[in-house]
């Protein structure tokens, strides 16, 4: 029986940083996708964690809504947004507060992307930080779009990837 | 490299039946992964996932959820339930997009319990996790079936993937 969890794609970021991650011409010859992210950006203000954002298909209409839960490691939380441009806040990076050389680490499921029905989302999301505070959530995403998805830019909100961040794209096959 | 990550079965909803099921699971995986995209005709429901013939009256099963609605965040503890769930404190509804993944640990061996660790999500109602045992028995699972309650209907185009992975 054939493997079915494939590699289509994998960036790694070079010296420079990067201010996104682009994912084109994505075949639609799969059942689901799945991406998966270590990533560390260079953002200096705010909190512990930077949000990568994740749009598709270069669709920046009104097309997106998610809810997430989200732990602290002392507090508990969920919040929910509708009518984005993209998936703002999907996935993690580290920011430039935490450990040295600690990258944040997430893991996006589309399941039926190429399939007539609106695209559906799970993002589990992590950041890893040598101290109490750090970040875990989860996202449950809705793309009101029924087209097959077929590109996937991830950005960093108003910061970029630092060098060894790196996104790895997946394409499983049910059959 | 071997093959490690492998579909064994799907099953496409016409919109007839709430009842979808995996028999014959071969033998020869360590864990495996159920991937659910559903919907139902009518009404919000669960699916209830049921191993090797487990009956509506079997309740040796329970689990652990925590979940966001958008709004708060709550957690709580089950027992005396009749299944594995693709959720439990989120509900699928008329749309397609009500997705859950189910993990299930060494499904093959024959000396423990079985357990599993599910995602659900609906992005218009909130987003959880669950871990669930099952201590009916220690035997092997040969087969799933998972079940809409309330005698629900998936609807058309619901798909039920399942998959094995090996550890080697």
């Amino acid at each position: 029986m054939a493997n079915t969890f494939t590699k289509i794609a994998a960036v790694m970021v070079g010296s420079g940083g990067a201010s996104s991650i682009d994912f084109t011409s994505i075949p639609s010859t799969y059942t689901d996708l799945q991406i998966l992210i270590s990533a560390r950006s260079d953002a200096s203000s705010g909190s512990n964690a930077a949000d990568i954002s994740i749009r598709l298909n270069n669709d920046s209409g009104t097309n997106y809504s998610y809810r997430g839960l989200t732990g602290t490691g002392s507090t508990s939380g969920s919040f929910s947004l509708s009518g984005e441009t993209q998936f703002t806040y999907i996935a993690f990076a580290g920011s430039s507060n935490v450990t040295s050389n600690t990258f944040g680490n997430s893991s996006v499921y589309f399941p039926n992307y190429a399939g007539a029905t609106n695209k559906s989302l799970s993002a589990d999301v992590v950041t890893e930080n040598n101290a109490t505070l750090t970040y875990m959530r989860l996202n449950a995403g809705l793309w009101a779009n029924t087209a097959a998805i077929n590109r996937m830019t991830l950005t960093i909100v108003s910061a970029n990837f630092v060098q060894y961040s790196t996104a790895t794209l997946y394409g499983i096959k049910n059959s | 490299m071997p093959s490690t990550y492998e579909p064994i079965a799907t099953t496409t909803a016409s919109g007839s039946s709430g009842t979808v099921s995996f028999t014959s699971i071969p033998q020869t995986y360590t864990d495996l992964v159920l991937v659910m995209q559903v919907g139902y005709t009518s009404g919000s429901h669960y699916a209830v996932v049921r191993a090797n013939g487990d009956a509506d009256a079997n309740a040796n099963y329970g689990n652990t959820y925590v979940a966001g609605d958008g709004s708060s965040a709550l957690s709580g503890r089950n027992g005396g339930l009749s299944g594995f769930y693709s959720s439990f404190a989120l509900l699928g509804n008329t749309t397609l997009n009500f997705i859950s993944t189910m993990q299930i640990f060494n499904y093959t061996n024959t000396t423990t319990f079985k357990s599993s660790l599910t995602r659900a999500n609906l992005a218009s109602s909130g987003v959880e996790a669950v871990v669930a045992c099952r201590r009916t028995d220690t035997n092997a699972i040969t087969s799933l079936e998972i079940k809409a309650t309330s005698s629900a209907v998936y609807a058309s185009g619901s798909i039920f993937s399942l998959y094995g992975i090996k550890a080697a």
